[in-house]
């Protein structure tokens, strides 16, 4: 089971197409799959922006900026998660509020 | 003879008393001597560190030949922040909005955006479109490389430029027609 090329932004990255296909297909997803699509977002946009800081403010140049915009990033990265779980169980979810917002 | 008085340039330089008696007035009768003070390492680094800042970068990006493939790539990159960003920004800004006094329910967004002009809604649609569909279908071509797929220079380019056409495609009919 440990390949180095199975990573878990891989795998994270992966279950986004079919995540991102269906509401395309459904129209929009139930409660249970719209938070498993925003959970994969979440994770996938913490890599992301990971990667970005990794590429562009090196340790070794810029320490404090580094170690300062990671943890703005953890810190930003829960309050999303937060931001997300209330907005699915105070509204709509993610797909429909798109859905609604794109024939408005 | 020239070497001669070379010498006697870098003696009267150094202090030393001349061996000979010609000495000639003017701007080498100045004597100079280097100073030198002791620097922790630290501060060395500091100083070394403000002058690299000053110093001038090789191009890099703007003389490397366009190419699909690291055009692609900053591409992916972009859009990846682009609605990553938006979605963050969206995030806090619900959030905070009972603090500041917004209404970012989704009953007052959509009354919101359906008060919009057509244009505007046209430009707000294609400013999450376009990113939004080239960065899943670029993102699909990287995980076929994960898979070890298409990875010839010539499938590169293909699979690259297949990529920008479909997302402007599907951008186009999702921001007119969907």
């Amino acid at each position: 089971m440990t390949e180095s090329w199975l990573t878990t932004s891989r795998i994270v990255g992966a279950s986004l197409v079919p995540l991102t296909v269906a509401p395309f297909a459904a129209g929009s997803l139930n409660p249970v799959m719209d938070s498993i699509l925003c959970a994969a977002l979440v994770i996938h946009s913490y890599t992301g922006f990971q990667a970005c800081i990794i590429d562009y403010f090196p340790a070794k140049r810029v320490p404090f900026l580094r170690t300062a915009s990671m943890w703005l990033l953890r810190i930003a990265t829960v309050t999303l998660g937060i931001a997300l779980y209330s907005f699915e169980t105070n509204d709509v979810g993610i797909t429909e509020a798109a859905k609604r917002l794109w024939h408005a | 003879m020239a070497s001669q008085r070379v010498f006697q340039l870098g003696l009267r330089r150094a202090g030393v008393p001349s061996l000979s008696k010609f000495q000639p007035a003017g701007r080498m009768a100045q004597r100079r001597f280097a100073a030198t003070q002791h620097v922790e390492q630290s501060e060395g680094q500091e100083i070394l560190r403000k002058q690299r800042l000053q110093r001038p970068v090789s191009p890099h990006l703007s003389i490397y030949q366009p190419q699909i493939t690291w055009y692609a790539s900053a591409f992916n990159r972009v859009t990846g922040v682009m609605l990553s960003g938006g979605l963050y920004l969206f995030g806090m800004a619900y959030l905070a909005a009972p603090a500041f006094g917004w209404h970012l329910e989704t009953p007052s967004m959509v009354a919101a955006v359906a008060s919009w002009p057509l244009i505007a809604k046209i430009a707000a649609k294609a400013t999450v479109a376009f990113p939004f569909f080239f960065h899943s279908i670029n993102g699909i071509r990287h995980l076929s490389w994960d898979l070890g797929l298409g990875m010839t220079n010539k499938t590169v380019a293909r699979t690259g430029w297949a990529a920008v056409g479909a997302s402007v495609a599907l951008g186009l009919y999702y921001t007119f027609l969907g």
